[in-house]
């Protein structure tokens, strides 16, 4: 076996963000431990946000996140560069700077060559060199699946601090990658991706949050998220719930990547759509006349996914333009609006 | 009969071959998909509920046999034809067009739209969407006992749609208490697909 051979894929059944537990399960059990508390979290689990955040002084906040999973393609140094833009988008979205990184690697030394593991490493500080954080270590353990991923340190000013929870109704959401990424991978593993689509999914997933969250800065946001494992219906549910509002979603809106509308027609709906509806279904309303395949494209897992950024509505041309402008993300588009809160968390008409 | 063998297979392949196997069956054969797979099964349950399918299912150990007619048109939501040539389908809509009902006193007919919405709920088969548009945004607003049986309707899986531009025109947008704000062309696939729509 070599690594020109080697396929990362061949060692998982479930990959990326697929692969995190079920978020039902994971609150009720995160609900019966007990935590610590201080006056100087201004961000900690229970809004379930992207990140933790502390704040040291009047200037400087921390915000700390981790993330890693399984492999999602088949090439080592691609899934090290995605695994790590992936780990730093959580910063992206809190409107933060990463800092510090560490490796989190799990790998079968007996099973798979070193030179594979050498080339995760190598693509995920491509990464972290892109993203201007440096490296302090890390820690690998053997395991039988290989695993890769980040703990990320970011700075933020405790007054630029974008959260799940500060999004007002009347406001514009936009998002700044396709969906889809979830169906393409599934799809990849079944041969059944076209090659084209199934290369922008991995030049998506590869592209850090960085611009986009540059892109925010100008415009004051205070309301973000980044759409990865829950689907952009389970992480604007989270928003929703954590702001006080309602979000009104138009599926005709939504940016999609290629060849994902007729994957989904043919069946290839993965397993984390389902287990996200199943999530949200209580607190969304769909229209009757919105598709089958938009709906699961909406709940649809992602793997290092795009901002979902409110935004000011007189101001949401712009930031669109600015986002198209910077060449990184032409697929943004306003996908809906934050009205006052309603009986369900989230309209997909 | 038609059988799908998906043993062995883990998601979304089990999908894949149903829907292929659906596409290939013959309106009205009986179609068995065999998992032995408890994940697959729910999702295989979850996706024929999307198709609009109602299965019955056996479980017999660690085997799951799930069984159903192919419909007339599957997955075919805005099948205008369907909808008129099935005497059981009574899919329709409800368009509120203004704030009364019927022609005559006003007051008579804002009375008449409050008992129509009011009873709408108890009726035996539900409208698949209501809009409202022009003075018909109304009866969504906040306060209103119109609203609050709108809300019963969506809570039962009916979809409420306002019209956007007649919010922003009687300057009510922030006081629509139920329903998705919808634009012109959202109102006007609604009332062009659905196979026929009351208006009150």
């Amino acid at each position: 076996m070599n690594q020109d051979t080697f396929d990362l894929l061949s060692t998982v059944e479930y990959g990326g963000c697929s692969a995190k537990l079920a978020p039902t399960e994971l609150t009720e059990l995160l609900n019966t431990i007990p935590l610590l508390k201080s006056s100087n979290i201004m961000v900690d689990i229970e809004t379930h946000d992207d990140a933790g955040v502390y704040k040291i002084n009047d200037e400087t906040a921390l915000i700390v996140t981790t993330d890693f999973f399984p492999p999602v393609c088949s090439d080592p140094y691609t899934f090290g560069q995605i695994a790590a833009a992936n780990a730093l988008s959580d910063v992206y979205a809190m409107g933060g700077t990463p800092l510090l990184s560490l490796n989190l690697t799990m790998f079968p030394s007996q099973d798979i060559p070193l030179t594979v593991l050498r080339d995760i490493l190598a693509g995920g500080q491509d990464k972290i060199n892109e993203s201007g954080a440096f490296t302090m270590g890390g820690h690998t353990i053997e395991d039988a699946v290989p695993k890769y991923g980040l703990a990320v340190v970011g700075t933020v000013h405790p007054d630029k601090l974008v959260t799940n929870s500060g999004i007002k109704a009347g406001q514009k959401l936009i998002l700044t990658k396709p969906l889809g990424i979830g169906v393409l991978i599934a799809a990849q593993r079944l041969g059944m991706a076209e090659d084209a689509a199934y290369e922008a999914a991995l030049a998506q997933m590869k592209l850090l949050n960085k611009v986009g969250a540059e892109c925010m800065r100008p415009y004051h946001i205070t309301g973000a998220t980044d759409v990865t494992g829950f689907g952009l219906l389970g992480h604007a549910t989270k928003m929703a719930q954590a702001s006080g509002v309602s979000i009104q979603f138009e599926s005709d809106k939504l940016p999609i990547l290629p060849s994902v509308i007729d994957l989904l027609e043919m069946g290839c709906v993965p397993g984390a759509a389902f287990r996200n509806l199943k999530y949200v279904k209580d607190d969304i309303h769909v229209a009757n006349t919105c598709s089958t395949e938009h709906k699961m494209v909406a709940c649809d897992a992602q793997t290092s996914g795009g901002l979902l950024i409110a935004v000011d509505a007189d101001k949401a041309d712009s930031l669109l333009a600015d986002l198209h402008a910077s060449g990184l993300h032409p697929d943004a588009a306003i996908i809906g609006e934050a009205i006052p809160q309603r009986n369900k968390a989230i309209y997909l008409l | 009969m038609k059988q799908i063998n998906t043993l062995g297979k883990l998601c979304p392949a089990p999908l894949i071959l149903t829907k292929k196997g659906i596409t290939e069956a013959s309106e009205g054969e009986t179609i068995e998909v065999i998992s032995d797979n408890e994940t697959a099964f729910q999702n295989l349950m979850s996706y024929l509920a999307e198709l609009k399918i109602t299965p019955s299912y056996k479980q017999d150990g660690s085997l799951f046999t799930i069984t159903f007619e192919k419909p007339a048109a599957v997955n075919e939501e805005v099948d205008a034809a369907a909808y008129c040539n099935t005497t059981q389908n009574k899919a329709y809509m409800v368009a509120i067009k203004g704030d009364t009902m019927g022609t005559g006193d006003d007051e008579l007919g804002k009375i008449l739209l409050r008992a129509f919405i009011n009873s709408l709920k108890e009726v035996d088969t539900l409208p698949e969407a209501i809009v409202l548009y022009n003075s018909g945004v109304m009866v969504a607003l906040k306060g209103t006992d119109t609203a609050a049986s709108l809300q019963e309707l969506e809570d039962k899986g009916v979809s409420i749609v306002a019209c956007g531009t007649c919010l922003d025109y009687y300057d009510v947008k922030n006081q629509l208490a139920v329903g998705m704000i919808g634009n012109m062309y959202k109102i006007t696939s609604l009332l062009a697909n659905t196979g026929h729509v009351i208006y009150p």
